[in-house]
Order: structure tokens, then C-alpha cells, then sequence
């Protein structure tokens, strides 16, 4: 999901996509399952496929990634 | 596009579900008075921190004039944050952590914040298609020449089939590399509806390519 081929970065990757709205709403659970080693490539397709075809999106995701690395569930 | 996710508010079952911490978070911002506010201040706190974090990883590729800002916008994104949390807690629907699903608001936030500041003042130039920057990743000469192929295919389907606004978009952000946000702002729209113009954009152009037996197959969704 970092490295694109030309393909994907001009056409994007085929499939369901769940679209920016979508993802987002779907992106805490898909991050804390990615961290899990679950394989949220299968599980959320339709995320994985956005997250491939929308830069936007991509960052915003590697973002909360290192978030949840860092400072993990916080506390309170 | 197939989105086959809604905004549903917490169950009872999912209510009943949720980890400690979370469910101290959602009865805490659910209350009224001090306790309210002790936690609201608390969740900025920590928006407050996620969000410097989330800036400095992005600051090596942010222009100077940006950097400058940073303190000024982390403290902003916070804040709509946790303007946007308060006001969407009733579509918490506990499939994370709650602080995962506060983090996700805040790293969008200060994202777009950076991105539009980082490309203030700029001439987005929809027009001037940045072909030359598409990166060859295929080594050898019979992928070079079948990359050359497909981009000459490409180009000239940009310009024959796409609507003036796929066009734009495309280009803009396929080729051009504009952040959807960026366009977003200047197309007065979101980056939800910019995505589903490239989205639309990308399948009249794999449907091109796959016509000419280019490699590409048309995409089944609707």
C-alpha cells in the first residue's frame, strides 16, 4: 500500500472502493486490525482498494498509523 | 462506488461492548458540569499532542514558510477536532477505540490544514498536463517502450473522452500531484466528491485502454 505502480498512481486499482466518506469511517478499525496483523487487505477490500487509489487518503491513514504506534489507545 | 458502510449510533449490544476506557470517554462527554469539561479538556489534550505529532512526521517535505506556522495550525486542528467529535458522538459506533476514532479526526484535520497551507497562493495550472513526471518503475526497454505506449494512449484519451471537469481533475491530481484537498477548496466541494469525478475519470480511461487491448480491464462497479 506505499509503493505504486504507474498504473495504480494514473488509474488507481480496480474494484470496489469504498470511497473517501467510506474509508474514513471504516479507517480506525481498519488501522487498529492492520497493527493486529490481521490481513485487512481481504477483510476491508474495498478500503484497502481507496486507500491504493487515493493519495489524500493514504497519507491520511499512515498517518493515524504512527498516531496508534506512538501513543497507542491513550488514557484517561 | 461501493460503500457499504453507514453511520449508524451505538446499540445497546455495541454500547455494552466497548472497552473501559472508551466507555468512560462516551460517559464523560455524555454528562454535563465539571466532569464534562475536565474531559473535553482532557480530549484536547491529547488531540493537541496527536496533532503535533502528526505535524512534525509530515515537516521534512513541508515548505518553510509552513513549518513557521505549525504551532499556530496544530493548535487550530485541535480544536476543529474536537469541535467535529463533540458534534459527532452519536455516530461513535464502537468498532475502535474510542481515542483511535478521536485520532482519525484530528490527523484529517491538521492533513488538510497543511496541505492547502502549503499550497496557498499557488496556480494549480489545471491546464499544463505533467506527463514527464509519471515515474518509469518497469526496468528494461520492452516495459519502457509499453509504458511509453500506454501513456501516449492515455494522453490522448485524457483529452478525448474525460468531461472538462475529469480533466482537470485528473490531471491535476493523477498527474499533477495536487492534493485532493487542495482542489477541494478551490472547487468549492469536498475531497469526497473531487475522488468520485478522478474515480469516474479513471474508468472511462481503463475502458479506453482495455479497448485497445492496452492491459487494463473495466471495472465492474457501478
Amino acid at each position: 500500500m506505499t509503493e505504486q505502480p504507474d498504473g495504480d498512481r494514473l488509474l488507481g486499482r480496480l474494484g470496489p472502493d469504498a470511497g473517501c466518506e467510506g474509508a474514513l469511517l471504516l479507517l480506525p478499525r481498519f488501522a487498529e486490525d492492520a497493527l493486529a496483523g490481521e490481513d485487512v487487505e481481504v477483510a476491508y477490500a474495498a478500503v484497502a482498494n481507496h486507500l491504493t487509489s487515493c493519495p489524500d487518503c493514504r497519507e491520511d491513514y499512515h498517518g493515524l498509523l504512527d498516531s496508534l504506534k506512538t501513543f497507542g489507545s491513550g488514557s484517561r | 462506488m461501493e460503500c457499504a458502510v453507514s453511520a449508524t449510533p451505538l446499540s445497546v449490544t455495541q454500547a455494552s461492548l466497548l472497552d473501559p476506557m472508551s466507555r468512560g470517554w462516551l460517559d464523560a462527554l455524555g454528562t454535563e458540569g465539571p466532569a464534562r469539561e475536565a474531559a473535553l479538556s482532557e480530549l484536547h489534550a491529547l488531540l493537541l499532542r496527536a496533532a503535533r505529532h502528526e505535524a512534525r512526521r509530515r515537516s521534512p517535505s513541508l515548505p518553510e514558510t509552513v513549518v513557521a506556522d505549525l504551532e499556530d495550525l496544530t493548535l487550530q486542528a485541535a480544536d476543529d477536532a474536537l469541535l467535529a467529535i463533540t458534534a459527532k458522538l452519536g455516530q461513535f459506533r464502537g468498532d475502535s477505540r474510542f481515542t483511535t476514532w478521536a485520532y482519525m479526526f484530528v490527523v484529517v484535520e491538521v492533513s488538510a490544514k497543511l496541505r492547502r497551507r502549503a499550497w496557498r497562493g499557488q496556480d494549480l495550472n489545471l491546464d499544463a498536463e505533467e506527463w514527464e513526471r509519471v515515474p518509469d518503475s518497469r526496468a528494461g526497454p520492452g516495459h519502457r517502450a509499453e509504458s511509453l505506449e500506454l501513456l501516449a494512449t492515455l494522453k490522448t484519451a485524457v483529452a478525448s473522452e474525460l468531461t472538462e471537469r475529469q480533466r482537470e481533475v485528473f490531471v491535476s491530481v493523477a498527474l499533477n500531484e495536487v492534493p485532493l484537498d487542495v482542489l477541494a477548496e478551490r472547487m468549492q466541494t469536498t475531497r469526497g466528491a473531487i475522488y468520485k469525478v478522478l474515480h469516474d475519470a479513471r474508468k472511462k480511461l481503463r475502458a479506453h485502454l482495455a479497448e485497445r487491448g492496452m492491459g487494463f480491464s473495466q471495472e465492474e462497479d457501478a
